[in-house]
């Protein structure tokens, strides 16, 4: 029995062991299992029990060769961590040199830095400097650029353009920067600077200079004038560089103007020329010269003022006058000779007078533009060339006429002549009198002061009555040609006096005469001498030498021009002759008078009713038509 | 360059004729300056106007020359119609001995310039017409029959003053056009302008070449 509860536990135990549940168990029983062979499950149990302590040092072998195991592991891992340990000495040996690495290159960036900000403030001053020395340029000197643009350009250049006047204008800039300079201290500088600058400068107005003067014809040239103007206006400040220049273009235009009007004498093309048409008429042919240099003259006018539109510093007026005087006065010579030519070629008064005339209208005329010129000289010279010939030629020609002595005809009447002078005068002062009443006045006093001498050295040869008739009659026809012209009051005033003493003169002549056709000079003696007798006893003014006398008058009064002189008869202007006879008619009334009241006076003892008209019948009846001749006397 | 002095294509001289006092320089004036000339006095021998219009797309200059209408200065202005491309005759409507002498200067006209020579009839003064002296019919029969041109204009008002001047400008375009008138010519009023180095400068060069006093004489 004792055996029996013994199993009876082992089995429970086994039994009681919950085999599959405990894994370490199963391990330890896997485990175990490898310790027995096969034939081990078929030991006897003696057998089994004898091999119990096999077990034990079979496990205890296994156990020991596990801490074998174990230590061998542990070994290794010792020798891992030995070797992790110097692996982490290595490495923080290597920390430690590169925190001394990094404090070093710390220090070095901020030397770094600090040189940097050394360096920024450096560049920021260069910087400053940098600028000062581009403003100094800017000032100071022209660019590279600038000098090229000026090195570049030359007198061939087609045209000088926008950048060259701007250089040139920074050339003066920069002077005036000088200036100042100059005036704030830097005198080394400023007078280098200013002889640099100077050179430039000259450089660049010699450029224009040439330019231009090599370029100034073709100022009608659109694309040029514009240039043309400015580059005049710069050469102001070189006023002779400027005169140059004008004088090329001057001599240029001068050449070209005499060549269009020898052209235009000659005629270009399929036109008449001036001389062709000219050779009828030399009045024409002067006038059309003269026409043509005068309107040749807007042209030239308007091509100056575009060449000197910009030129501000000098007297535009007086400018474009000097050289359009010294253009027009290229025709001076051809012109000069074929007036001079026309002028003395021995043209008719009329002729000569119409020349004379426009000569003095264009001498105005061009005095008006050009006041200082040859041209004008020269017309001056030939107006007075002209002047002087026309004068001489109409003197002469009026002397020639009246020159030689011609006695009147029988009739007493004017000489051809007169007339033909007269009509001759009436020509010129037809041209003459409107434009120029003074001229006019000259030629009448040049031609009637001669004709009017003339007359009175032919009268003077004449008989007392004869005379008087014949100055009346010639003095008589110049005045009445000029009285229709309004100017001549002076001149026909003398004339008028001239004729009115002959008329006086001739009054007297014919009442002498009247009276010694009547014999009534004696009585007219014997009224005056005042005697104490009767008059009727004195002889000569008895009743019957009355008688007489009251039938001579009695046949005057019948016909009045019975009793005229006969040269009054030569009178051609009854006007004249009318009062010649009513002066002549007063007197004879006046004597009348005169016997009348001597007869009527008892006291000289006549008959009554021997003078039966009283005086003043007679004098109505003589004079009854004088209405005129009255108003004319007082 | 596009509006440069010389733009301009050519230049036709024009006269003016016409009697004393029809308002010749009232014209010339009102289309050069565009203004009335009141109290204008009267002109000594000559004057000159100029102006530059547009005809077909060419600037054209025009050289006006005024004349004095006074007889006295007829020996001195007849020197003027030479060489004009243009006439223009004018007359007043209100004063009817004007326009009778207008044959007088027609044949002067005709005499003194050349064929082309465009000749144009204004009658002038037509704002007053209540003073009107000559019909517009009875010139218009007048210039037709003697080939004219004819306008009545103001040069008070400015009216037909512009017209009168281009038209006449234009017809002497056509005849260059239409190759009747000859530019080479001297005398035919009209100049042609070269465009830039043309044959104008040529020919300038060929004068100097020439010496001028050698021909002088």
């Amino acid at each position: 029995m004792s055996l029996e509860p013994d199993l009876q536990t082992a089995v429970n135990g086994i039994s009681n062991l919950r085999i599959t549940t405990d894994q370490k168990l199963l391990d330890g029983l896997s485990q175990l299992s490898n310790c027995a062979s096969k034939e081990d499950l078929h030991l006897s149990p003696i057998s089994r029990k004898k091999r119990r302590p096999d077990l034990k040092t079979l496990i205890e072998n296994q156990q020991i060769l596990y801490y074998k195991q174990f230590l061998g592991s542990i070994t290794e891992i010792r020798d891992g961590v030995e070797h992790l340990h110097s692996n982490l000495s290595d490495l923080n040996e290597i920390c430690e040199s590169m925190s001394t690495n990094l404090r070093a290159s710390k220090q070095s960036s901020r030397n770094l830095i600090d040189e940097i900000s050394k360096l920024e403030s450096e560049r920021k001053k260069l910087m400053v400097e940098k600028n000062l020395a581009q403003a100094y340029l800017n000032a100071f000197q022209l660019s590279g650029e600038d000098l090229k643009i000026l090195r570049t350009t030359d007198s061939s250049t087609a045209i000088l353009n926008e950048d060259f006047f701007k250089v040139f204008e920074r050339i003066q800039q920069i002077q005036t920067n000088v200036a100042i300079l100059l005036k704030v201290g830097h005198q080394a500088t400023a007078v280098e600077i200013m002889d640099q600058m100077g050179l430039l400068h000259e450089t660049a107005l010699e450029k224009i200079y040439r330019w231009a003067q090599s370029r100034v014809k073709h100022v009608e040239n659109p694309e040029l004038s514009d240039v043309l103007a400015k580059s005049l206006s710069y050469l102001q400040i070189r006023p002779m560089l400027l005169k140059y220049v004008l004088d090329e273009y001057c001599t240029h235009r001068r050449s070209l103007f005499v060549r269009s009007y020898i052209d235009a004498l000659t005629g270009a093309g399929n036109i008449k020329g001036i001389e062709l048409i000219g050779g009828a008429d030399p009045a024409r042919y002067i006038g059309d010269m003269l026409a043509f240099i005068h309107q040749s003259i807007p042209n030239e006018k308007e091509n100056l003022t575009i060449l000197l539109k910009h030129c501000n510093k000098i007297d535009l007026n007086d400018k474009i006058v000097t050289c359009m005087s010294t253009i027009m006065d290229g025709v001076c010579r051809p012109l000069n000779v074929r007036l001079e030519q026309t002028i003395l070629s021995g043209l008719d008064c009329p002729v000569m007078n119409k020349i004379d005339m426009c000569i003095k209208f264009y001498v105005e005329t061009i005095e008006q533009i050009l006041p200082v010129s040859n041209l004008l000289a020269t017309l001056t010279e030939l107006y007075s060339l002209c002047h002087q010939t026309f004068i001489n030629q109409l003197r002469c020609q009026v002397q020639a006429e009246v020159g030689e002595y011609r006695p009147p005809g029988p009739d007493l009447t004017p000489s051809p002549i007169i007339q033909a002078l007269l009509s001759l005068l009436g020509d010129l002062l037809k041209d003459t009198l409107p434009s120029s009443p003074e001229q006019a006045e000259i030629l009448i006093q040049l031609v009637t002061s001669p004709v009017v001498s003339q007359i009175n050295d032919v009268a003077n040869r004449l008989g007392s009555p004869d005379m008087g008739v014949y100055l009346c009659n010639c003095l008589n026809q110049i005045n009445i040609f000029l009285e229709i012209y309004p100017i001549t009051k002076t001149i026909s005033n003398t004339l008028k006096s001239q004729i009115d003493s002959q008329m006086d003169r001739l009054s007297s002549e014919q009442s002498s005469w009247l009276i010694a056709q009547l014999g009534i000079s004696h009585m007219y003696t014997i009224l005056n001498d005042k005697v104490e007798t009767p008059l009727s006893t004195v002889p000569g003014m008895d009743s019957a030498s009355l008688k007489i006398f009251v039938n001579k008058l009695d046949s005057v009064i019948n016909d009045p021009e019975s009793v005229l002189l006969p040269q009054i008869y030569h009178l051609s202007d009854t006007g004249t002759r009318k009062y010649v006879q009513q002066q002549s008619f007063r007197i004879l009334a006046a004597i009348y008078r005169k016997v009348y009241e001597a007869v009527i006076n008892p006291k000289n003892g006549y008959p009554s009713e021997i003078l039966k008209m009283d005086p003043k019948t007679l004098e109505d009846s003589l004079c009854s038509d004088t209405t005129e001749v009255d108003t004319k006397d007082t | 360059m596009s509006s440069g002095p010389y733009n301009y294509s050519y230049i036709f001289k024009y006269i003016i004729i016409g009697d004393m006092g029809v308002g010749k320089s009232c014209l010339l004036h009102q289309f050069t300056e565009k203004k009335f000339m009141a109290d204008c006095p009267h002109t000594i021998g000559v004057e000159f106007g100029t102006r530059i219009i547009e005809v077909s797309g060419q600037k054209i200059k025009l050289q006006i020359w005024d004349t004095a209408g006074q007889e006295r200065f007829r020996a001195v202005t007849r020197s003027y119609y030479r060489g004009a491309a243009g006439a223009l005759i004018i007359y007043d409507i209100t004063r009817r001995s004007t326009y009778n002498h207008l044959s007088s200067w027609l044949t002067d006209a005709r005499n003194l310039t050349n064929p082309n020579t465009v000749i144009f009839l204004i009658g002038n003064k037509s704002d007053l017409d209540a003073q009107r002296d000559v019909t517009y019919d009875e010139a218009k029969k007048f210039a037709d029959e003697n080939g004219l041109k004819f306008v009545e204009a103001s040069a008070k008002t400015g009216e037909n003053v512009e017209e009168a001047f281009l038209e006449t400008a234009k017809k002497i375009y056509e005849s260059i056009q239409d190759g009747s008138l000859d530019l080479n010519a001297a005398e035919s009023g009209v100049q042609k302008k070269p465009t830039a180095n043309g044959a104008r400068t040529l020919s300038s060069e060929n004068a100097e070449g020439r010496n001028p006093s050698s021909c002088s004489c």
